[in-house]
């Protein structure tokens, strides 16, 4: 009850600053002003999680967690040249062991410094969330996304915050066959430094990763379709390099552990993402090849494995149902699996199907249930593992949003 | 597949019975269509008809310029209004919920705007009609018979 209180709280703390400092949500100005229109919209989200086993993005084993929420407020405004200011700040708690629970998740300038009838090209600099799959960019607004979660496979909330913002430059064109046709080609080539979020360091529980810290990364797309109707498909290649430091067993017995701080590793991704949308149903299916390449400096000539990588292929599949303006279905098969093995801790099969009912514009309400396989995108500082552990297990989740 | 498909529909048949078809189907009513939402224009727009994949490029604030330069302004009404909802699922074949998940991605992103929103039907007839290059759309032609032709244009959809 405590904690709900302390919730709620924060979240009125994040909303209350858009409602008094910005009393109309789209403001528009005369021609010759320098600022042409403001925008706002901010939002709440509380969700109710129960878990058969283990932790699952609340402390939610065998019992009803309240500790999910969520609280953003966004804002945009656009000048004169059409140059516009983004940002986003972000309230967030999905793990016990977050300290950081509000954050600026992106704040940057747009610049389109060509445009025509059909064709823009600009840049983008400041803290940018990147263009990751179709979705990342709005992953975080309750009534943009399809379910209460995101599919973990592609946007995994584990390392989430040291994984999609980071600040840097980014080069964006776009084509519009706009006389004949709704279809978009579009770009994006971004250079940045990744964000980190030292908590989730604790994800590489076996190298006792600390001091993590975000280097350098790149990041390619291509788009082409409409999100409205018919198909639409997207390339993403992204990939983040940060420095680390760890401490690692050389020797079981006796017990040696060889502390290196000059540490590094890379997530190299290759998103492809497919949709199909009519005007009762979207099916969408994105799917993420993913390598994992540690560098930890060799020591003399001992012959210590100083390299290693792993793969994991992930991917969901996604049928949404549009029943009216009000009710909406989905069915969804979210999969991870680390190439090479087929024990349950390296893999998270979730089947998951739920319903989304909006009485207005500004109430959401959603309710999911998953059927699971695995615990490879649990959060491993939310969760003490242990022998005999159960591989497949369940979990219903109720979320309720709100909007203005 | 078709069983998963069958469960999701069964308790919303009759919600679904009741959504209506493309308006391109029914091009021949010409009856239902004065019942249709109609697409208006402000009197500088030299453009009387307009296909729905601009149309839908538009209302989504993909394209920005009429094809003479002139920049567009679209006018819409609240999420949850039935003009507005109607317009969405009979004009433009999309549910208003999906359009702007569309919008969102492009003002969170630096390259779109979202549309002017506006309390009411007659202040959406008002403001077309006193900004040059706007759009947006009236319930239907015949409860708005004394706005034709002397201040404001109906678009056709080819």
């Amino acid at each position: 009850m405590k904690l709900l209180f302390l919730t709620l709280i924060k979240q009125s703390v994040v909303c209350g600053m858009a409602s008094v400092l910005l009393c109309a949500k789209t403001v528009y100005a005369k021609d010759a002003d320098f600022l042409k229109s403001t925008h706002w919209s901010a939002f709440v989200s509380q969700t109710a999680i129960y878990s058969s086993d283990y932790n699952f993005l609340s402390q939610s084993d065998d019992k009803v967690s309240l500790d999910m929420w969520e609280a953003g407020v966004l804002f945009t405004a656009t000048m004169a040249h059409d140059v516009a200011f983004s940002a986003q700040l972000l309230g967030r708690k999905v793990s016990e062991f977050s300290d950081e629970d509000i954050r600026l998740d992106y704040a940057f300038l747009s610049f389109p410094f060509y445009s025509d009838y059909q064709n823009t090209l600009g840049v983008r600099l400041g803290r940018i969330r990147s263009s990751y799959g179709f979705y990342n960019e709005t992953r975080d607004i309750p009534h943009t996304r399809t379910g209460v979660i995101m599919p973990q496979s592609v946007y995994f909330d584990k390392t989430r915050n040291s994984f999609f913002s980071s600040d840097g430059i980014e080069l964006y064109g776009f084509h519009d066959f706009g006389e004949f046709s709704e279809q978009r080609l579009g770009f994006q080539l971004f250079i940045s430094k990744p964000l980190e979020d030292k908590e989730e360091a604790q994800e590489a529980a076996s190298l006792k990763a600390r001091n993590l810290d975000g280097d350098k990364s790149f990041l390619a797309k291509v788009s082409y379709g409409s999100e409205i109707e018919g198909f639409r498909v997207a390339f993403t290649y992204y990939r983040p390099e940060y420095d680390v430091a760890v401490t690692y067993p050389i020797s079981q017995a006796p017990l040696l552990e060889l502390e290196e701080n000059n540490a590094s590793f890379y997530s190299e991704n290759m998103v492809t993402s497919i949709e199909y949308n009519s005007l009762n149903w979207g099916l969408t299916a994105e799917y993420i090849r993913h390598k994992f390449f540690t560098k930890i400096p060799v020591l003399g000539d001992s012959g210590f494995k100083s390299e290693n990588a792993f793969y994991e292929e992930a991917y969901y599949l996604q049928g949404l149902r549009r029943i009216s303006q009000q009710w909406e279905s989905y069915l969804r098969y979210d999969s991870t699996r680390l190439r090479g093995t087929n024990a349950y801790w390296t893999k998270f099969k979730d089947i998951n199907i739920g319903v989304s009912f909006r009485p207005d514009e500004h109430w959401l309400l959603r309710a999911e249930f998953h059927y699971i396989n695995g615990r490879s995108r649990l959060f491993t500082r939310d969760n003490d593992y242990y022998a005999g552990e159960p591989g497949y297990w369940h979990a219903g989740m109720v979320q309720v949003a709100y909007r203005w | 597949m078709q069983l998963v498909l069958l469960v999701l529909s069964l308790p919303f048949k009759q919600v679904m019975a009741e959504q209506t078809a493309h308006p391109e189907s029914k091009a021949s009513n010409s009856f239902v269509n004065q019942l249709l939402p109609q697409v208006i224009v402000n009197h500088s727009v030299s453009e009387h008809a307009i296909s729905l994949k601009k149309l839908r490029a538009i209302f989504a604030m993909k394209l920005r310029f009429w094809g003479e330069g002139q920049a567009i302004t679209v006018f819409v009404l609240a999420n949850d209004d039935p003009i507005h909802g109607a317009f969405c699922k009979k004009i433009l074949n999309i549910f208003p919920n999906q359009l702007e998940s569309v919008w969102y991605r492009q003002i969170y992103t630096g390259t779109g705007q979202a549309p002017i929103e506006v309390a009411s039907e007659s202040e959406l007839i008002e403001r077309v009609k006193s900004t040059p290059g706007a759009i947006g759309y009236i319930k239907n032609k015949n409860d708005n018979l004394k706005w034709f032709s002397d201040e404001i244009t109906i678009l056709n959809i080819d």
